[in-house]
């Protein structure tokens, strides 16, 4: 039997530090698991240093034996001759779009174009949209809006609506089978809520007794995600404004659909222009290590920021109004 | 200009094609069943072709990326051609859609490819004779056709069953069968009633692995990842047994120096410059090569490792697209 001399942590398990406790961040499996800081330091600090190395260091042999115990447990590594062959992952985001997701709001007085806005849209290579309507629509329009993004560059819509009992089941399963980029449908105010899921493409189809939410940026760990994308981009961009776009009921361009500040209107301004300015994008580049509080916090490689809503109005770098988390003590309140 | 062969729904091509528009490089893209949906017309004396409103000029082409054109079987018109038309007519019509796949790629055979077609379908077997003479190791590989073989050689060692062409997977009386990777111990021999004799089937050695390795290779760089099935009984002998509750872990690997030399060797044998490879580390260290997969998902490998390789492809076809035509980059037929 050979003699093991390295821990190696698997390269998808990722080791993030808070003020009090850290966790490993497991983006292939999509969850954590807390560590104490000291952890945090083997596994970074003395990556390569051999065991016996690390438990000189700490003049301690049982609690590192039980720490590489713990990781084994939770499938987080592996003991290793010798490290050579497993290179760090390289956490760059790339993406080819100027904008991945837009939110489109429409309500009874909406004059949208929506060709025109799907056009600018691809052209800046948006891969989602999600439409809101705030007033009925009728089922027929609907679909017209949705044949016009034939030729969009969208791989997903999702569409909010408000409740009506033409919504009937069987022509809203249909409406999505015919169109293939529709995934989810939610049908808020609902009598009763109810879920069916396409067996053929998986879109949803969603009743919801609740009504539409206008506010949001709720922090909470059920909004938690754990991969490997929302790590690489957190640590470099806002994760929640980096690269969205708001169209809002009146057509005017925004970061999101809470933001008060408008960057002109979609029926006048060209899209692309807009969304490369430096002030539209200047939000994009407060990523969590530039916010207070959240900066000390270990769960914020894999949890939403939210810049509308914020402690301190006059300081855009404060932490988000609703996030209820103390990571000083480690308590949600 | 890039000219993209493939097939409607492949994920990789619509990603490598994001990277296209985002650097503004020109493309065009055929999915192999536009023929049986959009007007298409090859002049083939004046070298161009018409799909609906478009029209290609071969001359305007400079690089073509082959990626997953067009398996017939999996296209609606076969679907439906196979509940009328006789199995013999249907062995016609399918070597009659090979022919015209041939004309297509042929049309361009001045071009540059990145994956060029002549080269794609290989022999699992002249692989591994290759793979040993640029000095690979392979597992013990035989393909036999009786059982007495078979007990001979369990006696030596413990041994595997393999497709010697793909995988598939037929329905039969309503069960779905696999053709992954499977152990021959010999209660299966015995329980299973095997024949005296069956259709040729390739046995290797089992060998008692580390970790697998794929690779994905693109104009001599090597992208690795490696795949720690070994530690789920569910995915020992073949990852694609997949573990959805617990995904094997995955993670970038770096082969040695030497192996990726090696590698390139053989590549540059078969006559491709992309595609992706499988091996594996066995517990007494050793790298021991199972095959290449000329079209295989490098998704697969993109995702768990931030290889960017969907960019670097996008990257590779224009600048392959940009060099003069100066030398063919030829295939040599295994």
């Amino acid at each position: 039997m050979k003699k093991i001399r390295f821990f190696y942590l698997y390269a998808c398990c990722i080791p993030v530090k808070g003020t009090e406790r850290s966790l490993i961040m497991d983006t292939q499996r999509n969850n954590f698991y807390f560590i104490p800081n000291v952890l945090f330091e083997i596994l970074t600090k003395h990556r390569t240093k051999s065991i016996s190395k690390i438990k000189k260091i700490y003049h301690e042999e049982q609690a590192i034996d039980d720490f590489f115990d713990f990781l084994i447990e939770k499938e987080c590594g592996l003991f290793m001759n010798t490290l050579g062959s497993f290179p760090q992952m390289d956490l760059d985001y790339q993406c080819p779009s100027l904008i991945t997701n837009a939110i489109i709001e429409t309500d009874r007085n909406s004059q949208h174009n929506y060709a025109s806005m799907f056009t600018q849209l691809s052209n800046v290579n948006c891969l989602a949209i999600e439409m809101r309507f705030y007033d009925f629509i009728a089922l027929q329009d609907l679909k017209k809006i949705v044949d016009q993004t034939y030729d969009s560059t969208f791989r997903s819509i999702n569409i909010f609506l408000p409740y009506s009992a033409t919504y009937e089941q069987d022509a809203m399963k249909k409406f999505l089978l015919q169109n293939v980029r529709v995934q989810h449908v939610i049908i808020y105010d609902a009598p009763q809520f109810s879920f069916m899921m396409e067996e053929q493409n998986s879109s949803c189809l969603e009743y919801v007794a609740h009504t539409m939410d206008e506010k949001c940026g709720y922090v909470s760990p059920k909004y938690f995600r754990v991969n490997r994308e929302m790590f690489c981009e957190s640590i470099k961009w806002n994760n929640c404004l980096n690269r969205k776009v708001s169209i809002c009921k009146d057509g005017s361009i925004r970061n999101c659909p809470a933001m008060a500040q408008q960057f002109g209107n979609i029926a006048t301004c060209d899209l692309k222009h807009v969304v490369t300015q430096k002030a539209f994008t200047k939000l994009w580049n407060i990523n969590k290590n530039k916010i207070m509080v959240c900066r000390d916090c270990e769960f914020r490689y894999m949890c939403h920021d939210c810049r509308a809503f914020i402690t301190d109005s006059n300081n855009i770098y404060s932490k988000p109004l609703h996030c209820k988390y103390n990571p000083y003590e480690t308590i949600w309140s | 200009m890039v000219l993209i062969l493939s097939t409607f729904g492949d994920l990789s091509t619509d990603w490598v094609i994001d990277w296209l528009n985002y650097y503004h490089y020109p493309f065009y893209r055929i999915n192999a069943y536009d023929v049986f949906l959009k007007k298409t017309w090859i002049d083939i004396s004046n070298s161009q072709i018409v799909l609906e409103n478009d029209c290609l000029k071969i001359s305007d082409i400079n690089v073509v990326w082959y990626r997953k054109f067009g398996l017939l079987r999996n296209s609606e018109a076969f679907k439906n051609a196979i509940k009328v038309v006789p199995f013999d007519s249907m062995v016609h019509v399918y070597k009659e859609w090979s022919a015209f796949l041939k004309t297509i790629s042929n049309i361009f055979d001045s071009k540059r490819w990145l994956t060029r077609p002549d080269a794609v379908r290989l022999n699992k077997c002249s692989i591994l004779r290759l793979a040993k003479k640029v000095g690979l190791h392979i597992p013990q590989t035989h393909v036999v056709n009786n059982k007495n073989a078979i007990e001979q050689l369990l006696m030596k060692q413990p041994l595997i069953f393999k497709s010697i062409y793909d995988p598939f997977f037929p329905k039969y009386e309503d069960k779905m069968y696999s053709m992954y990777t499977q152990e021959i111990s010999e209660t299966l021999v015995k329980e299973c009633d095997l024949p005296e004799l069956f259709s040729p089937s390739l046995i290797q050695e089992k060998i008692d692995k580390e970790y697998e390795i794929r690779v994905f290779y693109l104009n001599k760089r090597l992208y690795s990842m490696c795949i720690f099935s070994q530690n789920d009984t569910q995915t020992q002998l073949d990852f694609r047994n997949y573990n959805w509750e617990k995904p094997n872990r995955r993670v970038p690997y770096k082969l040695p120096h030497l192996i990726e030399k090696k590698i390139r060797k053989l590549m540059h044998k078969v006559g491709l410059n992309c595609g992706s490879l499988d091996l594996i580390k066995s517990k007494n260290g050793l790298y021991y090569f199972l095959e290449i997969n000329p079209v295989g998902q490098f998704g697969m490998v993109e995702l768990p490792c931030n290889y960017d390789l969907h960019r670097k492809v996008a990257v590779e076809l224009i600048k392959m697209d940009r060099k003069r035509l100066n030398r063919k980059i030829c295939g040599i037929s295994v």
